[in-house]
Protein backbone atom coordinates (compact mmCIF):
# COMPACT_ATOMS: atom_id res chain seq x y z
CA UNK A 1 0.00 0.00 0.00
CA UNK A 2 1.31 3.60 -0.88
CA UNK A 3 0.21 6.90 -0.60
CA UNK A 4 0.19 9.00 -3.84
CA UNK A 5 -1.15 12.22 -2.61
CA UNK A 6 -2.40 13.67 0.57
CA UNK A 7 -4.28 16.95 0.78
CA UNK A 8 -4.62 18.84 4.34
CA UNK A 9 -7.26 21.20 4.82
CA UNK A 10 -7.75 23.50 8.23
CA UNK A 11 -6.23 20.77 10.08
CA UNK A 12 -3.84 21.40 13.02
CA UNK A 13 -1.25 23.87 11.74
CA UNK A 14 -1.45 23.02 8.17
CA UNK A 15 -4.34 25.92 6.46
CA UNK A 16 -3.79 23.64 3.26
CA UNK A 17 -1.01 21.31 2.52
CA UNK A 18 -0.40 19.72 -0.52
CA UNK A 19 1.95 16.60 -0.48
CA UNK A 20 2.87 14.69 -3.63
CA UNK A 21 4.94 11.41 -1.87
CA UNK A 22 7.43 9.67 -3.31
CA UNK A 23 7.31 5.98 -4.20
CA UNK A 24 9.59 4.81 -0.91
CA UNK A 25 10.67 7.42 1.25
CA UNK A 26 9.00 10.42 2.33
CA UNK A 27 11.48 12.73 4.63
CA UNK A 28 9.87 15.31 6.34
CA UNK A 29 12.23 17.88 7.60
CA UNK A 30 12.06 20.87 9.69
CA UNK A 31 12.27 22.64 13.22
CA UNK A 32 10.54 21.56 16.26
CA UNK A 33 6.50 22.26 16.18
CA UNK A 34 6.78 22.72 12.64
CA UNK A 35 3.95 21.20 11.46
CA UNK A 36 5.60 17.18 10.85
CA UNK A 37 4.09 14.64 13.26
CA UNK A 38 0.80 16.58 12.16
CA UNK A 39 1.34 15.35 8.48
CA UNK A 40 1.54 11.88 9.71
CA UNK A 41 -0.95 12.09 11.94
CA UNK A 42 -3.24 13.33 9.04
CA UNK A 43 -2.06 9.93 6.94
CA UNK A 44 -3.21 8.27 10.25
CA UNK A 45 -6.42 9.79 9.68
CA UNK A 46 -6.83 8.77 5.74
CA UNK A 47 -5.72 5.08 6.64
CA UNK A 48 -7.33 4.70 9.73
CA UNK A 49 -9.82 7.18 10.15
CA UNK A 50 -8.00 8.53 13.17
CA UNK A 51 -5.34 9.98 14.69
CA UNK A 52 -2.41 7.34 15.85
CA UNK A 53 -2.07 9.13 19.08
CA UNK A 54 -5.43 8.70 19.89
CA UNK A 55 -6.38 12.03 20.05
CA UNK A 56 -9.87 13.56 20.01
CA UNK A 57 -10.81 14.73 16.69
CA UNK A 58 -11.79 18.09 17.84
CA UNK A 59 -8.34 18.97 19.02
CA UNK A 60 -7.14 18.34 14.87
CA UNK A 61 -9.29 21.07 13.98
CA UNK A 62 -7.11 24.52 13.06
CA UNK A 63 -7.82 26.47 16.49
CA UNK A 64 -9.91 29.21 15.12
CA UNK A 65 -12.02 26.72 12.36
CA UNK A 66 -15.10 24.37 13.42
CA UNK A 67 -14.14 21.41 10.11
CA UNK A 68 -10.96 19.83 8.70
CA UNK A 69 -10.81 17.95 5.67
CA UNK A 70 -7.67 15.82 5.03
CA UNK A 71 -8.05 13.39 1.91
CA UNK A 72 -5.35 11.18 -0.08
CA UNK A 73 -5.25 8.64 -2.81
CA UNK A 74 -3.95 5.18 -2.39
CA UNK A 75 -2.40 2.59 -4.62
CA UNK A 76 -2.48 -1.40 -3.13
CA UNK A 77 0.79 -3.88 -3.81
CA UNK A 78 -1.81 -4.68 -7.13
CA UNK A 79 -2.32 -1.31 -8.59
CA UNK A 80 -5.64 -0.50 -7.20
CA UNK A 81 -6.20 2.95 -6.80
CA UNK A 82 -8.29 4.61 -4.14
CA UNK A 83 -9.68 7.91 -2.98
CA UNK A 84 -10.10 8.31 0.33
CA UNK A 85 -11.65 11.23 2.03
CA UNK A 86 -12.26 12.36 5.91
CA UNK A 87 -14.00 15.66 7.25
CA UNK A 88 -14.70 16.03 10.66
CA UNK A 89 -17.20 18.99 12.04
CA UNK A 90 -16.23 20.28 15.52
CA UNK A 91 -19.72 22.35 15.79
CA UNK A 92 -22.08 19.07 14.95
CA UNK A 93 -19.48 16.33 16.43
CA UNK A 94 -19.50 14.65 13.22
CA UNK A 95 -16.83 12.28 11.16
CA UNK A 96 -17.38 11.53 8.02
CA UNK A 97 -15.09 9.07 5.80
CA UNK A 98 -15.76 8.00 2.63
CA UNK A 99 -13.92 6.18 -0.11
CA UNK A 100 -14.00 6.17 -3.35
CA UNK A 101 -16.79 8.90 -2.83
CA UNK A 102 -19.05 6.01 -0.89
CA UNK A 103 -19.23 6.91 2.40
CA UNK A 104 -18.35 4.61 5.01
CA UNK A 105 -20.73 4.06 8.15
CA UNK A 106 -18.88 2.00 10.14
CA UNK A 107 -15.19 3.18 10.74
CA UNK A 108 -14.22 -0.14 12.20
CA UNK A 109 -14.86 -1.53 8.92
CA UNK A 110 -12.24 0.75 7.31
CA UNK A 111 -9.62 -1.04 9.99
CA UNK A 112 -6.68 -2.83 8.45
CA UNK A 113 -8.06 -1.68 4.57
CA UNK A 114 -4.89 0.44 4.55
CA UNK A 115 -2.60 -0.99 6.98
CA UNK A 116 0.03 1.19 8.07
CA UNK A 117 2.91 0.30 11.23
CA UNK A 118 3.58 3.26 13.51
CA UNK A 119 6.78 3.91 15.05
CA UNK A 120 7.55 7.19 17.56
CA UNK A 121 8.35 8.77 20.99
CA UNK A 122 5.31 6.87 22.57
CA UNK A 123 6.00 3.86 20.88
CA UNK A 124 8.85 3.17 23.45
CA UNK A 125 6.19 2.67 25.93
CA UNK A 126 5.30 -1.14 24.49
CA UNK A 127 8.81 -2.42 26.38
CA UNK A 128 8.75 0.41 28.70
CA UNK A 129 5.37 0.74 29.85
CA UNK A 130 2.28 -0.82 31.59
CA UNK A 131 0.41 -4.26 30.70
CA UNK A 132 -1.78 -1.47 28.92
CA UNK A 133 0.30 -0.21 26.24
CA UNK A 134 1.47 -3.75 25.59
CA UNK A 135 -2.35 -4.95 24.79
CA UNK A 136 -2.15 -1.48 22.73
CA UNK A 137 0.08 -2.97 20.56
CA UNK A 138 -1.22 -6.62 20.71
CA UNK A 139 -5.41 -5.04 19.48
CA UNK A 140 -3.76 -2.90 17.19
CA UNK A 141 -1.85 -5.07 14.98
CA UNK A 142 -4.62 -8.02 15.90
CA UNK A 143 -7.50 -5.52 14.49
CA UNK A 144 -5.74 -4.58 11.43
CA UNK A 145 -5.19 -8.24 10.52
CA UNK A 146 -8.73 -9.59 11.38
CA UNK A 147 -12.31 -7.72 11.35
CA UNK A 148 -14.16 -10.50 14.08
CA UNK A 149 -11.14 -9.62 16.72
CA UNK A 150 -12.18 -6.13 16.28
CA UNK A 151 -15.63 -6.34 16.64
CA UNK A 152 -14.99 -8.89 19.40
CA UNK A 153 -12.78 -6.30 21.16
CA UNK A 154 -15.64 -3.45 20.46
CA UNK A 155 -18.19 -5.09 22.11
CA UNK A 156 -16.46 -6.53 24.68
CA UNK A 157 -15.02 -2.75 25.93
CA UNK A 158 -18.83 -2.56 25.82
CA UNK A 159 -19.81 -5.58 27.79
CA UNK A 160 -17.31 -4.96 30.00
CA UNK A 161 -18.44 -1.43 30.65
CA UNK A 162 -22.36 -2.52 31.45
CA UNK A 163 -20.76 -5.31 33.59
CA UNK A 164 -18.50 -2.70 35.73
CA UNK A 165 -22.03 -0.70 35.79
CA UNK A 166 -24.10 -3.82 37.23
CA UNK A 167 -21.04 -4.43 39.65
CA UNK A 168 -21.33 -0.38 40.95
CA UNK A 169 -25.14 -0.23 41.13
CA UNK A 170 -25.24 -3.74 43.27
CA UNK A 171 -23.03 -2.05 45.65
CA UNK A 172 -24.77 1.27 45.96
CA UNK A 173 -28.26 0.34 46.29
CA UNK A 174 -27.60 -2.96 48.00
CA UNK A 175 -29.97 -4.83 45.66
CA UNK A 176 -29.62 -8.29 44.26
CA UNK A 177 -28.41 -7.86 40.66
CA UNK A 178 -27.21 -11.77 40.60
CA UNK A 179 -29.48 -12.67 37.65
CA UNK A 180 -28.38 -8.86 35.29
CA UNK A 181 -24.57 -10.07 36.34
CA UNK A 182 -25.21 -13.56 34.65
CA UNK A 183 -26.57 -12.36 32.06
CA UNK A 184 -23.44 -9.86 31.11
CA UNK A 185 -20.85 -12.14 32.44
CA UNK A 186 -22.23 -14.79 29.59
CA UNK A 187 -22.01 -11.80 27.42
CA UNK A 188 -18.50 -11.14 28.85
CA UNK A 189 -17.17 -14.41 28.31
CA UNK A 190 -18.30 -15.18 25.08
CA UNK A 191 -16.55 -12.39 23.60
CA UNK A 192 -13.36 -12.87 25.78
CA UNK A 193 -12.98 -16.14 24.79
CA UNK A 194 -12.83 -15.10 20.99
CA UNK A 195 -10.47 -12.54 21.99
CA UNK A 196 -8.29 -14.49 23.99
CA UNK A 197 -8.02 -17.40 21.42
CA UNK A 198 -7.22 -14.96 19.13
CA UNK A 199 -4.28 -13.21 20.69
CA UNK A 200 -2.51 -17.00 21.72
CA UNK A 201 -2.42 -17.42 18.17
CA UNK A 202 -1.24 -14.15 17.35
CA UNK A 203 1.39 -13.60 19.86
CA UNK A 204 3.23 -17.60 18.67
CA UNK A 205 3.29 -16.38 15.48
CA UNK A 206 4.94 -13.06 16.13
CA UNK A 207 7.11 -14.61 18.16
CA UNK A 208 8.78 -16.49 15.44
CA UNK A 209 8.74 -12.66 13.83
CA UNK A 210 10.20 -10.95 16.03
CA UNK A 211 13.16 -13.56 16.92
CA UNK A 212 14.22 -13.33 13.20
CA UNK A 213 14.37 -9.55 12.86
CA UNK A 214 16.13 -9.30 16.69
CA UNK A 215 18.72 -11.73 15.00
CA UNK A 216 19.28 -9.66 12.28
CA UNK A 217 20.52 -6.70 14.51
CA UNK A 218 22.26 -7.58 17.23
CA UNK A 219 23.32 -11.30 16.30
CA UNK A 220 22.75 -14.01 18.30
CA UNK A 221 23.95 -13.13 21.71
CA UNK A 222 20.99 -12.78 22.95
CA UNK A 223 17.10 -14.36 22.55
CA UNK A 224 14.46 -12.15 22.65
CA UNK A 225 10.49 -14.04 23.75
CA UNK A 226 7.12 -12.80 23.83
CA UNK A 227 4.64 -14.78 25.91
CA UNK A 228 1.04 -14.18 26.15
CA UNK A 229 0.16 -14.08 29.94
CA UNK A 230 -4.15 -14.44 29.85
CA UNK A 231 -5.76 -13.26 32.79
CA UNK A 232 -7.75 -16.49 32.83
CA UNK A 233 -5.17 -18.42 33.12
CA UNK A 234 -5.11 -21.69 30.61
CA UNK A 235 -2.76 -24.23 29.23
CA UNK A 236 -1.65 -23.95 25.83
CA UNK A 237 -3.37 -26.58 24.31
CA UNK A 238 -6.39 -25.81 26.03
CA UNK A 239 -9.64 -25.43 23.60
CA UNK A 240 -12.14 -22.86 23.39
CA UNK A 241 -14.52 -24.93 25.17
CA UNK A 242 -11.95 -25.41 28.11
CA UNK A 243 -10.68 -21.73 28.18
CA UNK A 244 -14.73 -20.84 28.42
CA UNK A 245 -15.28 -22.97 31.37
CA UNK A 246 -12.17 -21.75 33.45
CA UNK A 247 -13.43 -18.14 32.62
CA UNK A 248 -16.69 -18.54 34.25
CA UNK A 249 -14.36 -19.89 37.10
CA UNK A 250 -12.48 -17.54 37.58
CA UNK A 251 -15.48 -14.66 37.59
CA UNK A 252 -17.16 -17.15 40.02
CA UNK A 253 -13.84 -17.54 42.32
CA UNK A 254 -13.73 -13.57 42.31
CA UNK A 255 -16.60 -12.88 43.02
CA UNK A 256 -16.40 -11.28 46.57
CA UNK A 257 -13.65 -9.31 44.61
CA UNK A 258 -15.62 -7.61 42.37
CA UNK A 259 -17.98 -6.72 45.09
CA UNK A 260 -15.62 -5.13 46.92
CA UNK A 261 -14.03 -3.34 43.95
CA UNK A 262 -16.67 -2.87 41.55
CA UNK A 263 -15.18 -3.81 39.00
CA UNK A 264 -14.60 -6.85 36.57
CA UNK A 265 -11.27 -8.11 37.94
CA UNK A 266 -10.72 -11.09 35.15
CA UNK A 267 -10.73 -11.04 31.68
CA UNK A 268 -8.84 -9.89 28.41
CA UNK A 269 -8.83 -6.32 29.68
CA UNK A 270 -6.44 -7.58 32.45
CA UNK A 271 -3.98 -10.01 30.07
CA UNK A 272 -0.52 -9.26 29.77
CA UNK A 273 1.86 -9.76 26.94
CA UNK A 274 5.50 -10.35 28.55
CA UNK A 275 8.46 -9.58 26.65
CA UNK A 276 11.73 -10.65 27.96
CA UNK A 277 15.41 -10.79 26.59
CA UNK A 278 17.47 -14.04 27.46
CA UNK A 279 14.47 -15.15 29.67
CA UNK A 280 14.33 -12.12 32.17
CA UNK A 281 11.31 -9.79 31.89
CA UNK A 282 12.63 -6.86 29.42
CA UNK A 283 10.50 -4.28 31.33
CA UNK A 284 13.02 -4.78 34.56
CA UNK A 285 16.18 -6.21 33.27
CA UNK A 286 16.77 -4.94 29.85
CA UNK A 287 19.01 -2.24 28.94
CA UNK A 288 18.43 1.03 27.09
CA UNK A 289 19.72 -0.49 23.79
CA UNK A 290 18.21 -3.77 24.20
CA UNK A 291 15.13 -2.26 24.49
CA UNK A 292 15.37 -0.11 21.53
CA UNK A 293 16.29 -3.27 19.46
CA UNK A 294 13.36 -5.00 20.49
CA UNK A 295 11.20 -2.74 19.65
CA UNK A 296 12.77 -2.47 16.58
CA UNK A 297 12.30 -5.78 16.19
CA UNK A 298 8.53 -6.14 17.31
CA UNK A 299 7.74 -3.28 14.77
CA UNK A 300 9.83 -4.88 11.79
CA UNK A 301 7.90 -8.58 13.31
CA UNK A 302 4.71 -5.96 13.00
CA UNK A 303 5.71 -5.16 9.43
CA UNK A 304 5.86 -8.79 8.16
CA UNK A 305 3.09 -10.08 9.85
CA UNK A 306 0.12 -7.70 8.57
CA UNK A 307 2.17 -8.00 4.99
CA UNK A 308 1.50 -11.65 4.81
CA UNK A 309 -2.17 -11.38 6.54
CA UNK A 310 -3.39 -8.80 4.41
CA UNK A 311 -0.95 -9.77 1.69
CA UNK A 312 -0.19 -5.73 1.42
CA UNK A 313 2.82 -4.01 2.94
CA UNK A 314 2.09 -1.75 5.27
CA UNK A 315 3.02 2.33 5.05
CA UNK A 316 5.46 2.73 7.35
CA UNK A 317 5.37 5.98 10.01
CA UNK A 318 8.32 6.69 11.74
CA UNK A 319 7.88 10.08 14.04
CA UNK A 320 11.47 11.57 15.17
CA UNK A 321 13.15 7.98 15.54
CA UNK A 322 16.02 8.87 13.70
CA UNK A 323 18.92 10.49 16.05
CA UNK A 324 16.73 7.93 18.41
CA UNK A 325 19.16 5.15 16.77
CA UNK A 326 22.26 4.45 15.69
CA UNK A 327 22.37 3.98 12.15
CA UNK A 328 22.84 0.22 12.21
CA UNK A 329 19.52 -0.01 13.99
CA UNK A 330 18.17 2.73 11.41
CA UNK A 331 19.48 1.15 8.48
CA UNK A 332 17.78 -2.48 8.80
CA UNK A 333 14.61 -0.24 9.25
CA UNK A 334 14.77 1.22 5.84
CA UNK A 335 15.90 -1.97 4.08
CA UNK A 336 12.08 -3.34 5.07
CA UNK A 337 10.83 -0.21 3.14
CA UNK A 338 12.90 -1.19 -0.38
CA UNK A 339 12.07 -2.43 -2.64
CA UNK A 340 7.92 -1.85 -2.72
CA UNK A 341 7.17 -0.35 0.53
CA UNK A 342 6.72 3.08 1.51
CA UNK A 343 7.53 5.65 4.54
CA UNK A 344 7.25 8.21 6.13
CA UNK A 345 9.94 10.01 8.41
CA UNK A 346 10.14 12.93 10.27
CA UNK A 347 13.49 14.34 11.11
CA UNK A 348 14.81 18.01 12.69
CA UNK A 349 17.77 17.94 10.02
CA UNK A 350 18.48 15.75 7.60
CA UNK A 351 21.83 14.94 9.18
CA UNK A 352 20.42 12.25 11.30
CA UNK A 353 18.53 10.28 8.38
CA UNK A 354 20.64 7.41 7.37
CA UNK A 355 23.06 8.60 4.71
CA UNK A 356 22.73 6.40 1.99
CA UNK A 357 18.83 6.87 0.89
CA UNK A 358 19.64 8.92 -2.57
CA UNK A 359 17.36 11.25 -2.70
CA UNK A 360 15.27 11.96 -6.07
CA UNK A 361 12.04 10.01 -7.63
CA UNK A 362 11.11 7.52 -5.31
CA UNK A 363 12.79 9.34 -2.57
CA UNK A 364 11.35 12.76 -1.62
CA UNK A 365 12.35 14.98 0.61
CA UNK A 366 10.31 17.53 1.59
CA UNK A 367 10.68 20.75 4.02
CA UNK A 368 7.78 21.77 6.96
CA UNK A 369 7.89 24.84 7.98
CA UNK A 370 5.11 26.84 10.04
CA UNK A 371 1.99 24.63 8.31
CA UNK A 372 3.56 24.67 5.11
CA UNK A 373 5.47 22.13 3.69
CA UNK A 374 7.85 22.59 0.12
CA UNK A 375 9.07 20.18 -2.18
CA UNK A 376 12.17 20.84 -4.62
CA UNK A 377 9.87 19.22 -7.89
CA UNK A 378 12.70 18.99 -10.28
CA UNK A 379 11.52 14.98 -11.20
CA UNK A 380 8.63 14.32 -13.21
CA UNK A 381 5.72 12.81 -10.84
CA UNK A 382 4.16 10.45 -12.77
CA UNK A 383 2.99 6.86 -10.78
CA UNK B 1 -25.11 36.93 16.87
CA UNK B 2 -26.10 40.99 17.22
CA UNK B 3 -27.75 41.05 13.72
CA UNK B 4 -30.20 38.65 13.44
CA UNK B 5 -33.61 38.94 15.51
CA UNK B 6 -34.86 37.41 18.29
CA UNK B 7 -37.58 35.08 17.02
CA UNK B 8 -35.13 33.73 14.87
CA UNK B 9 -32.83 33.56 17.70
CA UNK B 10 -35.53 31.45 19.57
CA UNK B 11 -36.25 29.22 16.64
CA UNK B 12 -32.68 28.13 15.97
CA UNK B 13 -32.90 27.49 19.52
CA UNK B 14 -35.40 25.36 19.40
CA UNK B 15 -34.08 23.47 16.32
CA UNK B 16 -30.63 23.00 17.75
CA UNK B 17 -32.48 20.58 20.47
CA UNK B 18 -33.38 18.11 17.47
CA UNK B 19 -30.87 15.75 17.33
CA UNK B 20 -27.77 15.68 15.19
CA UNK B 21 -28.46 19.27 14.47
CA UNK B 22 -25.63 21.84 15.49
CA UNK B 23 -26.49 25.81 16.12
CA UNK B 24 -24.60 26.78 12.41
CA UNK B 25 -27.70 24.10 11.02
CA UNK B 26 -30.03 25.52 13.01
CA UNK B 27 -29.65 28.60 12.24
CA UNK B 28 -29.60 27.72 8.67
CA UNK B 29 -32.73 25.91 9.30
CA UNK B 30 -34.21 28.87 11.05
CA UNK B 31 -33.32 31.24 7.90
CA UNK B 32 -35.29 28.68 5.84
CA UNK B 33 -37.87 29.14 7.66
CA UNK B 34 -37.94 33.50 7.31
CA UNK B 35 -37.99 32.45 3.58
CA UNK B 36 -41.17 30.05 3.07
CA UNK B 37 -44.36 30.73 2.30
CA UNK B 38 -46.60 31.49 4.41
CA UNK B 39 -49.33 28.61 4.02
CA UNK B 40 -45.93 26.18 3.85
CA UNK B 41 -44.72 27.48 7.72
CA UNK B 42 -48.55 27.26 9.28
CA UNK B 43 -48.68 23.81 7.64
CA UNK B 44 -45.44 22.67 9.20
CA UNK B 45 -46.10 23.88 12.42
CA UNK B 46 -49.24 22.30 12.34
CA UNK B 47 -47.86 19.15 11.42
CA UNK B 48 -45.87 19.14 14.26
CA UNK B 49 -48.69 19.78 17.38
CA UNK B 50 -50.77 17.15 15.55
CA UNK B 51 -48.39 14.89 15.72
CA UNK B 52 -47.58 15.54 19.55
CA UNK B 53 -51.63 15.50 19.69
CA UNK B 54 -53.32 12.43 17.76
CA UNK B 55 -50.37 9.99 18.37
CA UNK B 56 -49.91 7.71 21.42
CA UNK B 57 -48.88 4.61 22.42
CA UNK B 58 -51.11 1.73 22.30
CA UNK B 59 -52.13 0.58 25.05
CA UNK B 60 -51.68 -3.40 24.23
CA UNK B 61 -48.18 -3.55 22.42
CA UNK B 62 -46.68 -0.08 22.96
CA UNK B 63 -46.53 0.71 19.12
CA UNK B 64 -46.77 4.45 18.15
CA UNK B 65 -51.06 5.03 17.01
CA UNK B 66 -53.39 7.13 15.88
CA UNK B 67 -56.14 4.96 17.75
CA UNK B 68 -55.42 3.08 20.61
CA UNK B 69 -55.79 -0.16 20.46
CA UNK B 70 -53.47 0.43 17.02
CA UNK B 71 -54.26 -1.15 13.75
CA UNK B 72 -52.21 -4.29 14.50
CA UNK B 73 -53.62 -5.25 17.64
CA UNK B 74 -57.13 -4.67 15.81
CA UNK B 75 -56.82 -6.26 12.83
CA UNK B 76 -58.48 -9.30 12.41
CA UNK B 77 -56.31 -11.09 9.71
CA UNK B 78 -52.96 -11.04 11.85
CA UNK B 79 -52.08 -14.22 13.67
CA UNK B 80 -52.41 -13.96 17.03
CA UNK B 81 -50.73 -16.72 18.23
CA UNK B 82 -47.29 -15.24 17.48
CA UNK B 83 -45.56 -11.94 19.47
CA UNK B 84 -42.46 -10.28 18.14
CA UNK B 85 -40.70 -8.65 20.39
CA UNK B 86 -38.57 -5.55 19.31
CA UNK B 87 -37.23 -1.97 20.89
CA UNK B 88 -38.57 0.43 19.19
CA UNK B 89 -41.53 1.72 17.47
CA UNK B 90 -39.07 2.39 14.15
CA UNK B 91 -38.33 -1.34 14.29
CA UNK B 92 -42.17 -2.42 13.99
CA UNK B 93 -42.12 -0.41 10.58
CA UNK B 94 -38.87 -1.85 9.35
CA UNK B 95 -40.31 -5.58 10.20
CA UNK B 96 -43.43 -4.59 8.36
CA UNK B 97 -42.11 -3.50 5.44
CA UNK B 98 -40.61 -6.41 4.59
CA UNK B 99 -44.71 -7.92 4.85
CA UNK B 100 -42.99 -11.08 6.10
CA UNK B 101 -44.93 -11.13 9.03
CA UNK B 102 -48.06 -11.40 10.09
CA UNK B 103 -48.51 -12.25 13.75
CA UNK B 104 -48.27 -9.00 16.70
CA UNK B 105 -46.20 -7.01 17.76
CA UNK B 106 -44.68 -5.88 21.36
CA UNK B 107 -42.54 -2.84 22.03
CA UNK B 108 -40.08 -2.62 24.49
CA UNK B 109 -39.57 0.50 24.47
CA UNK B 110 -35.08 0.10 24.36
CA UNK B 111 -32.96 -2.63 25.63
CA UNK B 112 -31.21 -3.15 28.57
CA UNK B 113 -28.02 -1.00 29.32
CA UNK B 114 -26.89 -0.04 32.96
CA UNK B 115 -24.98 2.44 31.54
CA UNK B 116 -27.63 4.42 30.27
CA UNK B 117 -29.97 3.27 33.96
CA UNK B 118 -32.17 0.94 31.71
CA UNK B 119 -33.25 -2.02 33.87
CA UNK B 120 -35.51 -4.33 33.44
CA UNK B 121 -38.22 -2.40 35.09
CA UNK B 122 -37.95 0.64 32.75
CA UNK B 123 -38.86 -1.51 29.63
CA UNK B 124 -42.06 -2.76 29.31
CA UNK B 125 -41.51 -6.71 30.31
CA UNK B 126 -44.73 -6.59 32.83
CA UNK B 127 -46.91 -5.78 30.20
CA UNK B 128 -45.21 -8.41 27.62
CA UNK B 129 -45.87 -11.38 30.79
CA UNK B 130 -49.48 -10.29 31.14
CA UNK B 131 -50.23 -10.30 27.21
CA UNK B 132 -49.04 -13.66 27.52
CA UNK B 133 -51.13 -14.91 30.55
CA UNK B 134 -53.76 -15.11 28.06
CA UNK B 135 -54.71 -17.81 25.84
CA UNK B 136 -53.11 -18.27 22.34
CA UNK B 137 -49.80 -17.29 22.18
CA UNK B 138 -47.45 -20.41 20.94
CA UNK B 139 -44.53 -18.85 20.15
CA UNK B 140 -42.34 -15.38 21.07
CA UNK B 141 -40.08 -14.10 18.40
CA UNK B 142 -37.47 -11.94 20.20
CA UNK B 143 -36.19 -9.27 17.30
CA UNK B 144 -33.87 -6.90 19.42
CA UNK B 145 -30.96 -5.01 17.65
CA UNK B 146 -27.67 -7.16 17.23
CA UNK B 147 -25.88 -5.20 19.73
CA UNK B 148 -24.34 -6.19 23.15
CA UNK B 149 -27.70 -4.46 24.26
CA UNK B 150 -29.58 -6.40 22.14
CA UNK B 151 -28.33 -9.37 22.67
CA UNK B 152 -28.22 -9.24 26.82
CA UNK B 153 -31.91 -8.44 26.66
CA UNK B 154 -32.54 -11.11 24.75
CA UNK B 155 -30.82 -13.58 27.14
CA UNK B 156 -32.84 -11.90 29.90
CA UNK B 157 -36.57 -12.41 28.06
CA UNK B 158 -35.34 -15.69 27.39
CA UNK B 159 -34.41 -16.56 30.57
CA UNK B 160 -37.95 -15.17 31.90
CA UNK B 161 -40.28 -16.54 28.47
CA UNK B 162 -38.73 -20.20 28.77
CA UNK B 163 -40.51 -21.03 31.97
CA UNK B 164 -43.84 -20.48 30.67
CA UNK B 165 -43.65 -22.78 27.78
CA UNK B 166 -44.20 -21.31 24.97
CA UNK B 167 -41.82 -21.46 21.73
CA UNK B 168 -38.94 -18.69 21.87
CA UNK B 169 -37.10 -17.56 19.18
CA UNK B 170 -34.82 -15.06 18.73
CA UNK B 171 -33.68 -13.62 14.76
CA UNK B 172 -30.98 -15.12 13.06
CA UNK B 173 -27.74 -12.99 13.72
CA UNK B 174 -27.34 -12.93 10.08
CA UNK B 175 -27.67 -8.67 10.67
CA UNK B 176 -24.20 -7.12 10.17
CA UNK B 177 -23.07 -5.98 13.34
CA UNK B 178 -23.90 -3.11 14.67
CA UNK B 179 -26.94 -2.26 12.27
CA UNK B 180 -29.71 -1.57 13.68
CA UNK B 181 -33.08 -3.13 12.93
CA UNK B 182 -34.36 -0.07 11.31
CA UNK B 183 -31.22 0.23 9.23
CA UNK B 184 -31.21 -3.36 7.99
CA UNK B 185 -32.76 -3.55 4.65
CA UNK B 186 -35.86 -5.75 3.57
CA UNK B 187 -34.16 -8.67 2.51
CA UNK B 188 -31.40 -9.02 5.28
CA UNK B 189 -35.03 -8.43 7.39
CA UNK B 190 -36.78 -11.12 5.95
CA UNK B 191 -33.86 -13.40 5.73
CA UNK B 192 -33.32 -12.69 9.49
CA UNK B 193 -36.92 -13.63 10.12
CA UNK B 194 -36.95 -16.41 8.33
CA UNK B 195 -33.57 -18.08 9.47
CA UNK B 196 -35.19 -17.61 13.31
CA UNK B 197 -33.64 -20.14 15.92
CA UNK B 198 -35.27 -21.55 19.14
CA UNK B 199 -33.60 -20.76 22.32
N1 LIG C 1 -5.53 22.37 16.29
C1 LIG C 1 -4.44 23.11 15.99
N2 LIG C 1 -4.59 24.30 15.35
C2 LIG C 1 -3.51 25.04 15.03
N3 LIG C 1 -2.26 24.69 15.32
C3 LIG C 1 -2.05 23.53 15.96
C4 LIG C 1 -3.13 22.68 16.32
N4 LIG C 1 -2.65 21.59 16.96
C5 LIG C 1 -1.31 21.76 16.99
N5 LIG C 1 -0.94 22.91 16.40
C6 LIG C 1 0.40 23.45 16.23
O1 LIG C 1 1.14 22.53 15.47
C7 LIG C 1 2.49 22.61 15.89
C8 LIG C 1 3.02 21.25 16.22
O2 LIG C 1 3.06 20.52 15.07
P1 LIG C 1 3.79 19.11 15.06
O3 LIG C 1 3.47 18.37 16.29
O4 LIG C 1 3.49 18.51 13.76
O5 LIG C 1 5.29 19.59 15.14
P2 LIG C 1 6.59 18.83 14.66
O6 LIG C 1 7.06 19.47 13.43
O7 LIG C 1 6.35 17.39 14.64
O8 LIG C 1 7.56 19.24 15.84
P3 LIG C 1 8.60 18.37 16.72
O9 LIG C 1 9.82 18.28 15.92
O10 LIG C 1 8.76 19.21 17.92
O11 LIG C 1 7.95 17.06 16.99
C9 LIG C 1 2.56 23.46 17.12
O12 LIG C 1 3.06 24.72 16.75
C10 LIG C 1 1.12 23.57 17.54
O13 LIG C 1 0.83 24.79 18.15
MG1 LIG D 1 6.78 15.86 16.00
ZN1 LIG E 1 -50.94 -2.33 19.29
Amino acid sequence: MRLRTLEIVNFRNHTHTVVRCGQEVNGLIGENGQGKTNVLEAISYVCLTKSFCGTADSVAVQVGQNQFAVSGELVGDSGVRYSVGVTYDSEIREKRYAINGSAIERFADVVGEFPVVVLSAESGSITLGGPVDRRKFMDFVIAQSSRSYLEDLLEYRRVLRQRNKVLMDAKLTRRDYADLLAIWSGELIARGVRIMMKRRIFVNELQALVQDSYRKLAGDRETPGIRYRPSVEADEQENEEAVRLRFGEELERKKEEEQRSAATVVGPHRDELEMLINGLNARKYASQGQHKTLLIALKIAEFAYLRERRNEKPILLLDDIFGELDTHRSEHLLDLISPLGQAFLTATSEKVLPPDINWGKANRKFLVRDGAVTYNETESYNW
Amino acid sequence: MIYTAESVEQLTENFAQLPGIGRKTAHRLALFVVKMNREDVVALAKALVSVKDKVRYCSICSNITESDPCCICTNAKRDRSVICVVEEPTDVLALEKTNEFKGLYHVLGGALSPLDGVGPEDLRIKELLKRLSGAGIEEIILALNPDVEGEATTLYLSKLLKPLGMKVTRIARGLPVGTDLEYADEATLSRALEGRIAI
